[in-house]
């Protein structure tokens, strides 16, 4: 399955270097363990299974990276519909745009998952294992998934692409659906304020052998305009559908079918003006369309207690579609077609060795395919990977995990991403981890295929790496398209996917069987950044730009979490995280002397500090939440507190980089509350009020409506246990 | 247009004279000069597809008299530096239509802070055909931000200037738009072109021929 190819000889031979590192690693851990019997390998205080983490079931008590699960009972205290919102309540967990909107590096705001200050082009978006494709600007719009219908998330912060390869830079977030064991038929209503409406139905038919469950959510949000005297919405008002089919058949006790299917869509209306070249508005009129739809089969073969074989079929598409029209004259203003396809074949194999190793192990082969008006021709990729994991754990208190990656592709050089992670609970209460991991993200389509001239903003012309070269500019010189061909034309070449390392280093205490503390410490660094630069220059002055691998940041910080379980009704958390970034080469020139800032209102220069740089865009210092939540007799309730501080938005000084309070957005708390009575058996009512406070910011947060309340109603129509 | 006296820089000439020791030189204060509003080829119309035209035409500008050169003056020494756009050509070097010597430099330092030239006379270059010595490529002396089609000077970028009568001055681009105030981010790209490229500087010219200021 493994494709040989790459990119150059120095990085051959640091796959080399790599490869004999962890191989050596592996006989270290098959070797040195002495022979003994098997333990389960689910063992563990902790109820709570992670499958994410190590792509095998784990009790998460035993897991070795920095794990959260969200259980289904802490969606229902919530009460949210979207999984954006939910996830934006969970602890250093942001939602922004991504690099292909905010500006330099991702930042402004928008409906990605920002994890451990890592941009949103670097969370890998998983259902029940399998990615979600369909980036827009770089990052996953959270507002495409519903929480209805799932029994957990769980999220992997750190780079995890040994498992998971491309994009699995900042972390996982992997939704894993619910599939009930008895025969019900349910309806649930919801609505509330900014045209909210919230409609499910889901039926769930049990037999002996198989399972079949059918779900349908629609979601609908009206319009979001905060600022009256700008013509159109903040944000226009959408609407969407999705079906989800799940299937399972076991076929023996040793031969288990799964399948997943999903359908989605989502429209809305766009309606805003432009300005004309004599200052006049034009009305921009049209509709934006987004569609998606997956299937997904496993087959899982459990040959015997020590082996286990699944075999994985994957089939996805995306597309979207947006036109958009002069309403005076119906003249097309702007239009855009995007389908992405991704089918994926794997198969994992999971051994129990003796002297207490799992090995896992397992290849696959994916094939990408894009057809747009954004990129002439149809675009296709095909990518091949292998990889290996061992587990060793010689004592109930210990295990070490390494692993091993290799991606390799047509169009951008190959990457290997090890991982290397360790648990030591040195007593029953306390667990220990530490561990490191590579992350990387192929290159996305407009750094490997764009060629795009724009005229609005002074006519310059960007091309994917894939779309340019030395030649192809001489011959662009000798047509006199171009005037100058400039040195840094010279270092056009294959893209490098970006890459990252990571290192987790944390504790969880259980203090008593009432408190729990979390702590992490986490530092990513980030290489081999794709940012654009200017290659040439045309007659009338306007610049062209390529990719190319430059930049080089880092992410940095300390996650803490605390549980209070005061008694079976009442329980309250807290979370907290810290968090730092940068450029390192904006740091290197700080640190020179070279960067300098010009004084707001005034054009007074002045050299600027390390004390003067906020680091990476769309990063707040400081985030924190608390939540307090009640239970009994048929309640449900919670209270929730986020808070976020402040964060960079754009320059607006000239030196490209945040070093001014007005470039930054103003930090700001949400308070939600949400409660739900079971009536009886069939009734179940709800209600909520959202951003208590009221806090809206109608620039740096265009999407988030202000205060709201909603009232909702479940109905169980039919519930029978298994026949 | 023309504004003058802005600042006196008496301090950096007593500096100057207690340096040169051999020379006998009377202490000039000198002064920073602002010019405001120079169009550097605005934009005057805009293409069917909407690309914002200038006239292709450079301004020629003289830091003795600060100012504007026009008509056959363009075709002397008298002028020492021109705008068109993101372009900066100097008369000096193969873009020189006044057989001027000027050339130039980019050093990194506030325009107060820079007080003498210490770089190597090999430092300053002539334009050379379509290599300027004033790079018009964006990340060099102004940024382009695409997102907000916002173009700024980068603060602490001056050029140093040998003149085309063999004297130096240090210069700062404080803005590119109208009235030196940059276009609020949410305007039009439209609204946007149409103020850009007015150049506003500050520079100091030391007219005795050393490289101090």
């Amino acid at each position: 399955m493994i494709i040989a190819k790459c990119a150059s000889g120095n990085f051959a031979s640091e796959i080399m270097k790599q490869f004999l590192l962890f191989f050596l690693f592996f006989v270290l851990t098959l070797t040195a363990s002495q022979a003994q019997t098997l333990t389960d390998t689910l063992s563990g205080q902790s109820d709570d299974v992670v499958v994410t983490a190590t792509r095998t079931e784990r009790k998460l008590s035993n897991v070795a990276v920095p794990t959260l699960i969200i259980k289904q009972a802490n969606i229902q205290a919530t009460q949210l519909r979207r999984l954006g919102e939910l996830l934006q309540e969970q602890t250093g967990i942001a939602l922004v745009n991504g690099s292909g909107t905010g500006g330099f590096g991702g930042g402004l705001f928008g409906s990605g998952a920002q994890l451990q200050g890592m941009s949103p082009d670097y969370t890998l978006v998983l259902i029940n294992g399998e990615p979600i494709i369909g980036r827009q600007g770089g990052s996953i719009n959270l507002t495409r998934l519903g929480l209805s219908g799932i029994k957990k998330i769980e999220i992997v912060k750190g780079p995890s692409s040994s498992l998971y390869g491309s994009e699995a830079m900042g972390g996982v977030i992997n939704i894993i659906t619910d599939l009930p064991l008895d025969h019900q038929l349910q309806a649930s209503l919801r609505a509330g304020g900014y045209g909210l409406f919230d409609a499910n139905l889901s039926g769930t038919l049990v037999g002996k052998k198989t399972r079949i469950q059918l779900g349908y959510n629609h979601y609908r949000l009206g319009a979001i305009d905060h600022q009256k005297l700008v013509y159109g919405n903040d944000q226009d008002a959408f609407q969407n559908n999705t079906v989800q089919l799940q299937l399972t058949h076991q076929f023996n006790p040793k031969l288990k079918l799964m399948v997943y299917g999903r359908g989605f869509t989502d429209a809305s209306k766009n309606r805003y003006a432009v300005a004309d070249s004599n200052g006049q508005n034009i009305v921009i009129g049209g509709n934006t369309q987004k569609n998606d739809a997956t299937l997904n089969g496993v087959l899982a073969y459990r040959i015997n207690n020590n082996l286990q074989t699944n075999f994985r079929l994957y089939a996805t598409g995306y597309h979207s579609n947006q036109a958009l029209e002069r309403e005076k004259t119906g003249a097309s203003y702007y239009y855009d077609d995007f389908k992405q396809q991704f089918y994926r074949a794997e198969n994992q194999t999971d051994i129990q060795l003796p002297a207490k190793n799992t090995l896992s192990f397992g290849g696959g082969f994916i094939f990408e395919r894009l057809n747009t008006n954004r990129y002439e021709g149809i675009r296709t990729n095909n990518i091949g990977y292998g990889f290996l994991q061992n587990e060793w754990r010689p004592t109930e208190n210990l295990n070490l995990i390494g692993g091993l990656r290799y991606d390799a592709n047509q169009q951008y050089a190959s990457r290997l991403s090890p991982k290397l992670a360790l648990r030591f609970s040195p007593t029953k209460t306390l667990k220990l981890t530490a561990s490191y991991g590579a992350g990387f993200k192929a290159p996305d389509y407009r750094q490997l295929y764009l060629s795009f001239l724009n005229n609005a903003g002074g006519g310059y012309s960007l091309f994917g790496a894939n779309e340019i070269s030395t030649a192809k500019l001489q011959t662009l010189q000798q047509q006199g398209f171009i005037t100058t061909i400039l040195p840094k034309a010279n270092s056009l070449g294959l893209l490098k996917p970006e890459t990252s390392s990571g290192i987790n280093v944390g504790a969880v205490w259980q203090v008593s069987q009432k408190l729990t503390g979390e702590v992490n410490l986490f530092n990513n660094d980030i290489d081999n950044q794709i940012v654009f630069d200017v290659i040439a220059l045309k007659p009338n002055g306007a610049q062209v730009f390529s990719y190319f691998n430059v930049t080089r940041s880092f992410t940095r910080g300390a996650e803490l979490n605390l549980q209070y379980q005061l008694n079976t009704r009442w329980s309250f958390s807290a979370g907290y995280q810290y968090l730092e970034t940068g450029d390192k080469d904006v740091l290197q020139q700080l640190e020179d002397g070279k960067m300098f800032g010009r004084q707001p209102g005034t054009s007074q220069v002045v050299k600027l500090t390390k004390a003067d740089y906020a680091g990476l865009p769309g990063r707040s210092k400081h985030m924190a939440n608390a939540k307090v939540a009640y239970q009994n007799q048929g309640w449900i309730a919670s209270l929730r507190a986020i808070y976020r501080s402040s964060w960079g938005t754009f320059d607006q000084d000239g030196n490209a980089i945040i070093n001014r309070t007005d470039e930054m957005a103003k930090g700001y708390t949400t308070i939600n509350l949400a409660a739900s009575k079971q009536i009886n058996q069939r009734w179940q009512l709800s209600a909520g009020l959202e951003n208590l406070l009221n806090y809206t910011d109608a620039v740096n947060l265009p999407g988030n409506p202000g205060f709201n309340a909603f009232v909702g109603a479940q109905f169980l129509l039919v519930k029978n246990k298994t026949p | 247009m023309k504004m003058k006296s802005i600042g006196l820089l008496a301090l950096v000439a007593l500096g100057i004279a207690a340096c040169d020791k051999n020379k006998t030189e009377i202490a000039v204060p000198l002064v920073v000069q602002t010019f405001a509003n120079l169009p550097g080829d605005t934009t005057v119309s805009f293409s069917s597809t909407g690309r914002p035209l200038g006239a292709n035409a450079y301004t020629y500008f003289s830091l003795r008299e600060n100012k504007i050169i026009t008509g056959a003056d363009t075709l002397t020494g008298k002028w020492d530096i021109a705008f068109k756009q993101f372009y900066i050509k100097l008369n000096g070097g193969t873009n020189a239509t006044g057989g001027g010597t000027a050339a130039a430099f980019l050093a990194s330092n506030t325009l107060e802070s820079y007080t003498t030239i210490s770089e190597a006379d090999t430092t300053f270059k002539q334009d050379n055909g379509a290599s300027f010595a004033l790079n018009p490529a964006p990340g060099v002396w102004y940024s382009y931000n695409m997102s907000t089609f916002l173009a700024l000077p980068i603060p602490g970028k001056i050029f140093v200037i040998r003149t085309a009568d063999n004297k130096y001055a240090k210069l700062e681009i404080t803005s590119l738009y109208k009235n030196g105030i940059t276009p609020d981010v949410s305007a039009s790209p439209v609204v946007k072109s149409r103020l850009q490229f007015f150049y506003n500087f500050r520079f100091v010219l030391q007219p005795n021929g050393t490289k101090k200021f």
